[in-house]
């Protein structure tokens, strides 16, 4: 009995120990990439994993977070990740961008058609408009293509309530802004 | 050497093609039907599913009367098949007298990438389509869209390319699934190192090589090749707010547990 609880608090502590050092390390990796798109001549055409892209804003829902190159979990840890390979931010092309839905992205669930999205990247700052919203399986890799005009594409988990891995993929197109 | 200082000076366009190193000088021994042309190239040369090292090759049209857009790379005796690709039409107001083809030029010392072939005499070509992966690829070193091949094609092209390989040269690689099909000899996908470029015959690459603005390549270094090319999106999924509820529950637990033992009731 004595085991049992000690080994439930323990499993409590180590849980939520776990928690807050995601929290810790999300905040502190945004307030570096916020800093770092400050500082003047910055270049966010850098690639290298883990590197500051730009920042994502949409304002009607409240969302700003720091961009960073990649989409792997670490990277998806501390913000919104660029997937590589897909085009730059106000580039030809596909702008592709992940982040997790219980955290960075979970005001996605709000969106709506006609939305504004930003995305500022030293030195320009490039408008999105969203143009639909839906949701996909997790192979449907086709949102991934390049497009012929500049979009960006928006991708979290599906359905936003989960608790853990979530079977689908919720996706955000919007197209650039003239 | 010589002779691309020569070009050089006299075409000034020739500048931004030979920057690609699209130095590729199709002799041609037309065969009309399939279209056969003969380009020798001293860099390597990306073409759908496989990037061919230097040294001369064949393209010619697959033999099928019902799709006049499937292209064959080949071994310069013909005899192995280095990769079967699809196109699409692709327009020219005007007919040259010359082998015309363009590249997506590469960047930080990435090869080059075919993009169209006009056969001597032709205002119909062949623009190449490019599995996913390889699309993604060239599309985001060079800033402009790269047309895809669809699964289905993939499909019919895997077909037809066990069908064309001779036995006694087996095919050596094949990407993903669903892709595209590629029989290669040389390195498959990832670029090797450029090298010089060599200058082959008749081609007059300037005329109708790409604009400069078009091939104006962004400085990307390599993307990883786990990403976009993955056969999943991303996985969004946080592990905080799971961690967060599996200790909330375990305090919970732990003090229920308390709770009962103090009132005796375990």
């Amino acid at each position: 009995m004595l085991k049992t609880t000690w080994f439930l608090w323990t499993l409590g502590l180590l849980s939520v120990g776990y928690w807050v050092q995601l929290s810790v390390k999300a905040k502190w990796s945004q307030m570096r990439g916020a800093r770092e798109l400050e500082r003047p001549g910055v270049s966010t055409m850098t690639h290298s994993p883990g590197d500051v892209v730009g920042r994502l804003e949409i304002p009607r829902l409240s969302v700003s977070t720091v961009v960073f190159e990649g989409a792997d979990q670490d990277v998806l840890e501390r913000g919104a990740g660029h997937l590589p390979g897909s085009a730059l931010p106000g580039n030809r092309g596909n702008t592709v961008l992940a982040a997790h839905r219980d955290t960075f992205f979970r005001p996605l669930r709000g969106i709506r058609i006609g939305d504004v999205v930003k995305i500022h990247t030293p030195p320009k700052d490039s408008v999105y408009i969203v143009e639909s919203a839906r949701v996909v399986e997790p192979d449907e890799v086709d949102v991934l293509k390049p497009t012929r005009e500049p979009a960006l594409t928006l991708i979290t988990c599906y359905p936003f309530r989960y608790i853990g891995p979530a079977p689908e993929r919720f996706v955000v197109r919007a197209v650039l802004a003239r | 050497m010589k002779r691309f200082s020569s070009l050089k000076n006299g075409l000034p366009i020739a500048a931004l093609a030979l920057l690609g190193c699209a130095i590729l000088n199709p002799l041609l021994k037309a065969d009309e039907y399939n279209r056969k042309t003969v380009i020798t190239i001293n860099q390597p040369l990306e073409v759908p599913g496989v990037v061919l090292a230097p040294g001369t090759y064949v393209m010619r049209l697959f033999n099928s009367s019902s799709d006049r857009h499937i292209v064959q790379f080949m071994t310069e005796d013909q005899k192995q098949q280095l990769a079967l690709t699809f196109a699409v039409a692709a327009d020219r107001v005007r007919p040259t007298g010359r082998t015309v083809l363009t590249m997506y030029e590469g960047a930080r010392g990435e090869p080059p990438a075919i993009r169209t072939w006009f056969y001597p005499g032709d205002v119909v070509g062949q623009e190449f389509l490019y599995p996913h992966k390889q699309a993604v690829r060239i599309s985001e070193r060079t800033n402009q869209n790269v047309p895809e091949v669809e699964t289905g094609q993939a499909a019919s092209a895997k077909e037809a390319a066990a069908a064309v390989v001779p036995a006694a040269e087996p095919a050596k690689s094949n990407e993903s699934p669903g892709e595209s099909v590629f029989i290669a000899k040389a390195e498959p996908a990832p670029p090797p190192a450029p090298a010089p470029i060599a200058a082959p015959e008749p081609q007059q690459p300037a005329a109708e090589q790409q604009s400069p603005a078009a091939n104006n390549a962004q400085a990307p270094a390599e993307p990883p090749a786990a990403t976009a090319a993955d056969d999943t999106l991303p996985k969004t999924a946080g592990k905080g707010p799971l961690a967060a509820l599996i200790g909330g529950l375990s305090f919970i637990l732990a003090f229920c547990l308390r709770k009962m033992k103090g009132s005796r009731l375990l």
